[in-house]
């Protein structure tokens, strides 16, 4: 290992970065694996409470919404990473490669 | 108009115009205008396409809104337009896991990859893993994996567009795969990824407005009444309530399971959609990108629910769409008949055009990637050692993109009468097997070695085409056999699972000098994909 390559792995604001990004990254994932679980679970385990309707006198079966939900979710998901990124680790990194001379 | 039609026929005799009295002089005015326009885009397209770089990735200065929209123009096929609302007009509820299942790789693509890949790689996915790992052997595989699925996924594409073309167009099959190939080949060649780019911008601006229309239109059928649509589909399907609740479809757990894992790890294994991470300058806009290519396909799949409910009402109660009990044109064609019911012959003329050019576009996404694979991957990177004539490059490039066109043709002009499910089916598998597990192991995990990398992707290979070839939609409907030995269509649940372990275990056993250098160059890539030290070498080569 080159000593430039140990002295970035070594440095406080990579480490940082290094750690706000996973962070962030399993967070989302997460989160967004859940919700497609909690759609895909609807389909093979808790398919009577998926039909049942969304209110009285509905026909609309709460899997609909919940499958609208879930779609919107992952947008908003994707959206609030992009603002994550944008307003926190590129200033992350920003510094890190300022740090570094990079 | 009639002049084509009349040198088709001088030309192809045997098997042009199946059905001409079904000509819908709307869809190819609309088809014509389209052809035209986006062979308007080739041409000045082709003005600014002199490097490899250009051809590979318009250079890499498209922008985050031009490239989220053709991400989702390039995926938004006609599988999913047709092929969903058909599903939700068949089975109702369980029809909605293709189109949850299309979406859910996209947050995976953005958190996870999207940021990694612009920042190691300079024209296809190959490059990434292959930054820490020995070139010839894991370019070797991700290649032959990247070329597996483009050529699946282009037969199955073009299989797809000639009996849809066929049914709406009243062309024969063949002359609507030839027409396919031809303008395929002339955006590609002439214009490279610029012109795709646009095509696919075009085509995905055109499929969110029609669909958009449509969900107007049959909301004020329905008085503008979302809980109307429900009660009257169940009401006329055959199914009844059951259509408005899980399990019709997939009785088995493991079935749906194992759909839906496909459908997520596949997309992050597609190089087609992998490639166009590279078609921007940097990282930021390779994020925004993904997500504004989401929030449009998040609209165009809630749009098709509504779709695919209301044509249970609308066009399974018409008469005028069935044949001896027979829905015209099957099940994929329900939207484009509910086009029909809607706004007439315009509508629906305007509908099929757009399913054409979805086909147009996502096909010529395919073979640029595919033209890619062959040139940079094999040719400037394999044989060249990275030090490639660029004119000889370029000029390969051209011949890789209509050799891939011929093969594509040639291989669906055969497949024209096998189950198209199947052969779509398999691009999905194995961009799940093979491609998947290798990147996300490259990228992330220290102990992955070029042994356990080829080795697991070997094994994903062999056993996603092993587990396709016995399960039900080769050994029962192709094969004849009475019961399949393997029970599942969709076999990546297991099939990458494989593969994920192989790539363990072998890592894990593999001591030898080259596994110690390829873990100890992870630092090196870790760095570079975190700090984007090394994205301006990608933009520029």
């Amino acid at each position: 290992m080159s000593e430039k390559t140990q002295v970035i792995l070594q440095s406080p604001s990579f480490k940082k970065l290094l750690k706000a990004r996973a962070k962030v990254r399993i967070t989302m994932t997460a989160l967004s694996l859940f919700s497609y679980a909690f759609f895909v679970g609807g389909i093979v385990l808790y398919r009577d409470w998926f039909a049942a309707p969304v209110m009285d006198g509905s026909s609309i079966p709460i899997g609909i919404p919940a499958t609208v939900f879930v779609i919107c979710l992952m947008v908003l998901l994707q959206y609030l990473y992009i603002k994550l990124s944008e307003q926190y680790l590129d200033v992350l990194q920003k510094k890190a490669r300022k740090d570094l001379s990079l | 108009m009639r002049y084509l039609l009349s040198v088709s026929a001088f030309l192809f005799p045997n098997f042009v115009f199946a059905a001409s009295s079904g000509i819908n002089f709307a869809s190819i005015t609309t088809f014509l205008l389209f052809v035209l326009f986006t062979l308007g885009i080739s041409y000045w397209a082709s003005k600014r396409t002199k490097s490899s770089a250009a051809f590979y990735t318009a250079g890499g200065q498209i922008s985050a809104k031009q490239n989220g929209t053709a991400i989702a123009g390039d995926f938004m096929s006609a599988a999913s337009f047709l092929g969903i609302t058909g599903l939700i007009y068949s089975v109702g509820f369980d029809g909605l896991i293709l189109a949850v299942g299309a979406l859910a790789g996209w947050p995976l693509m953005l958190f996870v990859i999207s940021e990694r890949v612009r920042n190691l790689g300079k024209f296809t996915f190959t490059d990434v893993v292959s930054y820490r790992l020995q070139q010839r052997p894991i370019k070797a595989i991700a290649t032959v994996g990247s070329i597996t699925v483009i050529v699946l996924y282009l037969v199955a594409q073009l299989v797809g567009a000639g009996k849809l073309i066929e049914l709406l167009f009243g062309l024969s099959y063949e002359v609507a795969v030839l027409i396919i190939g031809i303008l395929v080949m002339v955006y590609v060649t002439v214009g490279g990824m610029l012109a795709t780019t646009w095509v696919q911008i075009v085509k995905a601006t055109l499929l969110v407005f029609g669909v958009t229309l449509m969900c107007i239109l049959l909301m004020a059928v329905m008085n503008f009444n979302v809980d109307a649509i429900f009660i009257e589909a169940s009401a006329v399907h055959p199914k009844g309530d059951q259509i408005l609740q899980p399990g019709s479809f997939f009785t088995d757990p493991i079935q749906a399971i194992t759909i839906a894992i496909t459908m997520m790890c596949g997309l992050l294994g597609l190089p087609h959609v992998l490639m166009r991470i590279f078609t921007v300058a940097d990282m930021g806009t390779a994020r925004r990108s993904m997500f504004y290519a989401s929030g449009i396909m998040g609209y165009f799949y809630t749009m098709t629910i509504l779709i695919g409910f209301s044509a249970i009402i609308l066009v399974s109660t018409n008469p005028d769409f069935f044949n001896n009990g027979e829905l015209i044109g099957g099940t994929n064609m329900v939207a484009i008949h509910l086009s029909k019911v809607l706004g007439g012959d315009i509508l629906m003329g305007f509908m099929s055009a757009v399913a054409f050019a979805t086909i147009l576009a996502v096909v010529a996404g395919l073979i640029v990637a595919g033209s890619a694979a062959i040139s940079h991957d094999i040719y400037a990177e394999l044989i060249c050692k990275r030090n490639p004539d660029p004119e000889k490059e370029l000029k390969l490039t051209r011949i890789a993109a209509v050799t891939l066109c011929f093969i594509g043709m040639g291989i669906s002009i055969l497949f024209q009468y096998q189950n198209v499910a199947f052969i779509a089916v398999m691009p999905l598998v194995i961009a799940a097997s093979v491609n998947f597990p290798i990147l996300i192991l490259a990228m992330f995990w220290r102990d992955l070695t070029t042994k356990g990398a080829v080795a697991g992707g070997v094994v994903g290979l062999i056993s996603s085409v092993a587990l396709i070839v016995l399960g039900p939609k080769v050994w029962v409907s192709i094969v004849g056999a009475p019961m399949a030995i393997f029970p599942y269509d969709y076999p990546a649940l297991f099939t990458m699972t494989a593969a994920f372990i192989t790539m363990f275990v072998v890592s894990k056993l593999d001591h030898s000098a080259e596994a110690a250098e390829d873990r100890l160059k992870f630092d090196k890539q870790l760095i570079a994909s975190e700090l984007a030290t090394e994205v301006s070498v990608a933009a520029d080569h």
